[in-house]
């Protein structure tokens, strides 16, 4: 009897004991297998779906992308790093995270994986590669997923017209044309606005976070910068101040309500013929020629945006907008994960086909493709100048944990030169104040 | 405790324990949650680097102009919101008690801004109100000669937007609730009051109003604590601009959680925002009792 009652306890921790042995190979097999990526729940997520069953076959990985809110993807990937728990094999990396996570150890160096797979960028657009590098290192962090710009998008029929021509030059003294440079820009801006007319010279958004998009990128086109590679807060400088008159003589030009437009008013003055010109990521330039969403159809010009004269570039400057998908350093398969994405955007053919889907372009043979060119007309004129404003008009916008703080200030700064509480001299030297706080303890 | 009491609790604990312990999971552990998170330096980018500061996010929340600029939109938001909505509502209430020819149609139609959804309620007013050009409000003052500011582009203009907003979604709700006050105010009082000569005004400040002013104070309750708390129709409209002049306190904690990930120091704020919301209830709350409305909150 005494026995017995030994036996079975034994027996039963004999099969549990088995059962993990077996469940646990499994669960290793299983892990070995799958990639879990972690995406934003957008179109461009979702264009990746047809593909994952030709990569299973292909290779035995299974590829799960789960697609979450921007914001639920961050909590879900900063806390999961934090502590290691290894849910994700490949995250998108937002330009907003990327500092926090390289400075924490959070995304795995890839230089290795883009030499072992001979991985190519030279067919992709500078923004996109841009973003995968960290202030300038040499270790790249992720593959290009999404990058876009904005351009200069101009009513044709006000600049082609003969009798506006000949207005202009008598008032300007040169030639009406697509603006080069910023102070042609603000003379052409100054010509077309007629409220009467129910016309202004430009808009451009200035909502919320648009605010530093706006203030920022004019610095940066007159050759100004936040911060330098020390640190050293140097936003108060002659090239900002000049940035930050010309924009305040801009708002003269635009519709009395741009501080509070998001991103769809100026496209919406634009397509009504009520701006003559706007500026607009290059997504938003494919429809503003769209007969189906524009009154303006086939009126609408493109051009990058212009330079301002003493900085020596030879375009304006504006942020990049988009992301990059890396590998984080607790990924259970990181080899598999980057398997997967050298097969999908190491691959011209592939990269053409997911764009046709609803994907992004990031490679120049896309947005040069004869298909992708045949979807619109007007696309062999948008193409070309999007080509070149990805790899000379972008620029990465501050990536540093701090950034956000770092934008507010410059919000809070350029958005009481908008509401005329203080003079760019003024609001710049506050400026400056407040981001050599923030970043004191970089110093 | 008596003998009897105690055996009182004791036979009701197990039949309240379900939703004690439900209140306990979603209410109260929350709440402490974030009172404990809020004495740590705790940043969601370095959730490793989590450190105990003590009282140092509020002290750091008290010398900040962006917070203190937040706090005092937030009052002044709060305090005329709900000054008009409670007066225009009473207002409208007391239009709609006397019996007229299409009567329920127009208490229908009143209602309707309560019944969008905040964010529809945001884009209306932000597109078709008072957009510079296009919207109504300017249209309508450029018929009588005046030229209409760009509302959500200046400081105050926008304040007055985000307050003009609230104030056209709430309304109907004191309405609503003013309305069945009134209805049961009994009627021969008024009359008698009328028989002795009374006027409407009198009738209605010195009758009416002390009649219904334990629902009033619940009612004025029920706004400070919804739009001290407003977010959705604020951010849809402003996003807290221009640059942080509509930056409520809910905008302030929003931004600093999840634009700049700093959780402790966005639970400080969420904090301070919960103690003056409950301090104002316990003021009104008070003040009820004291003009002999405690039959409301005793019961």
């Amino acid at each position: 009897m005494n026995m017995k009652k030994k036996v079975l306890p034994i027996l039963l921790i004999l099969m549990f004991a088995a059962s993990m042995v077996v469940y646990g190979a499994r669960a290793q097999e299983e892990a070995r297998e799958e990639v879990v990526v972690g995406a934003l729940a957008r179109q461009i997520s979702s264009a990746l779906l047809p593909f994952l069953d030709e990569f299973e076959q292909e290779t035995g990985i299974r590829v799960t992308i789960e697609q979450h809110s921007a914001d639920a993807l961050h909590d879900k990937m900063m806390l999961g790093a934090a502590s290691k728990a290894g849910h994700f094999d490949i995250v998108y990396v937002s330009p907003s995270w990327f500092g926090a996570m390289v400075e924490n150890d959070y995304l795995l160096p890839l230089n290795d994986y883009y030499e072992k797979y001979n991985f190519d960028l030279d067919d992709f657009v500078g923004a996109s590669v841009d973003m995968c590098y960290y202030e300038g290192g040499s270790e790249i962090w992720a593959v290009p997923y999404v990058a876009d710009t904005k351009v200069l998008m101009y009513r044709i029929d006000l600049f082609e017209s003969a009798s506006e021509q000949q207005a202009f030059k008598a008032r300007y003294g040169y030639d009406l044309q697509v603006p080069e440079t910023t102070e042609q820009l603000r003379d052409m801006a100054e010509f077309f606005t007629r409220p009467d007319e129910g016309l202004y010279g430009y808009g451009a958004p200035m909502m919320g976070a648009l605010n530093w998009v706006w203030a920022l990128t004019k610095i940066w086109t007159y050759g100004g910068n936040i911060y330098d590679s020390d640190y050293n807060v140097i936003i108060n400088s002659p090239e900002s101040l000049k940035a930050w008159q010309w924009a305040e003589q801009m708002l003269s030009y635009m519709p009395a309500g741009v501080l509070a437009w998001e991103y769809g008013e100026h496209l919406t003055y634009m397509t009504q013929g009520r701006l003559a010109m706007t500026e607009g990521y290059y997504q938003f330039g494919v429809t503003v020629n769209d007969p189906d969403q524009s009154d303006m159809a086939g009126n609408i010009g493109y051009a990058v945006l212009p330079r301002a004269p003493e900085s020596g570039f030879a375009t304006g400057k504006h942020v990049i907008g988009g992301g990059s998908l890396g590998i984080p350093s607790d990924a259970q398969n990181p080899d598999a994960a980057f398997t997967f994405l050298n097969w999908m955007f190491g691959d011209k053919d592939r990269a053409l086909v997911w764009y046709l889907n609803g994907g992004a372009a990031t490679r120049s043979s896309v947005f040069e493709s004869e298909e992708v060119l045949a979807q619109a007309s007007w696309l062999e004129d948008l193409h070309p100048i999007a080509i070149r404003s990805l790899d000379e008009v972008a620029v990465s916008r501050p990536v540093i944990p701090e950034a956000y703080m770092v934008l507010d200030a410059i919000i809070d700064g350029w958005s009481s030169v908008g509401l005329g509480n203080q003079t760019p001299a003024s609001a710049l030297a506050q400026t400056e104040r407040e981001i050599a706080r923030i970043l004191a303890h970089r110093q | 405790m008596s003998l009897k009491n105690h055996n009182h609790w004791a036979k009701a604990l197990p039949y309240l324990a379900p939703a004690l312990i439900a209140l306990a999971v979603i209410a109260v552990y929350p709440m402490f949650y974030s009172l404990f998170s809020s004495m740590f330096s705790w940043n969601l980018h370095q959730p490793h680097l989590r450190q105990f500061v003590g009282f140092r996010n509020y002290i750091d929340l008290f010398t900040s102009s962006r917070f203190l600029n937040s706090l005092q939109v937030t009052l002044g938001y709060s305090v005329l919101s709900v000054a008009l909505s409670m007066i225009l509502g009473f207002i409208t209430a007391l239009l709609i008690q006397k019996p007229f020819w299409g009567r329920g149609l127009v208490r229908t139609l009143l209602i309707i801004p309560l019944i969008i959804p905040p964010v529809v309620a945001g884009l209306l007013w932000r597109v078709f109100m008072l957009e510079p050009d296009l919207g109504l409000v300017n249209y309508f003052l450029s018929v009588i000669g005046i030229q209409g500011p760009a509302w959500l582009a200046q400081s105050r203009t926008a304040f007055l937007g985000i307050v003009i907003a609230d104030v056209w979604v709430y309304t109907p709700f004191v309405m609503m609730i003013m309305d069945a006050a009134l209805d049961g105010v009994p009627e021969n009082v008024r009359e008698s009051a009328f028989m002795d000569g009374a006027t409407y005004v009198q009738v209605t400040f010195y009758i009416v109003l002390p009649m219904i002013r334990a629902i009033a104070m619940f009612t004025l309750l029920f706004r400070f604590t919804t739009v001290f708390r407003m977010f959705d129709i604020i951010y849809i409209m402003t996003t807290g601009g221009p640059g942080f002049a509509t930056e409520v306190l809910s905008i302030f904690s929003y931004n600093t959680a999840l634009r700049m990930f700093r959780m402790g120091y966005a639970n400080a704020s969420v904090i301070t925002m919960a103690f003056i919301i409950s301090l104002i209830a316990i003021i009104i709350i008070k003040i009820t009792q004291r003009m002999g409305g405690s039959r409301v909150w005793d019961k």
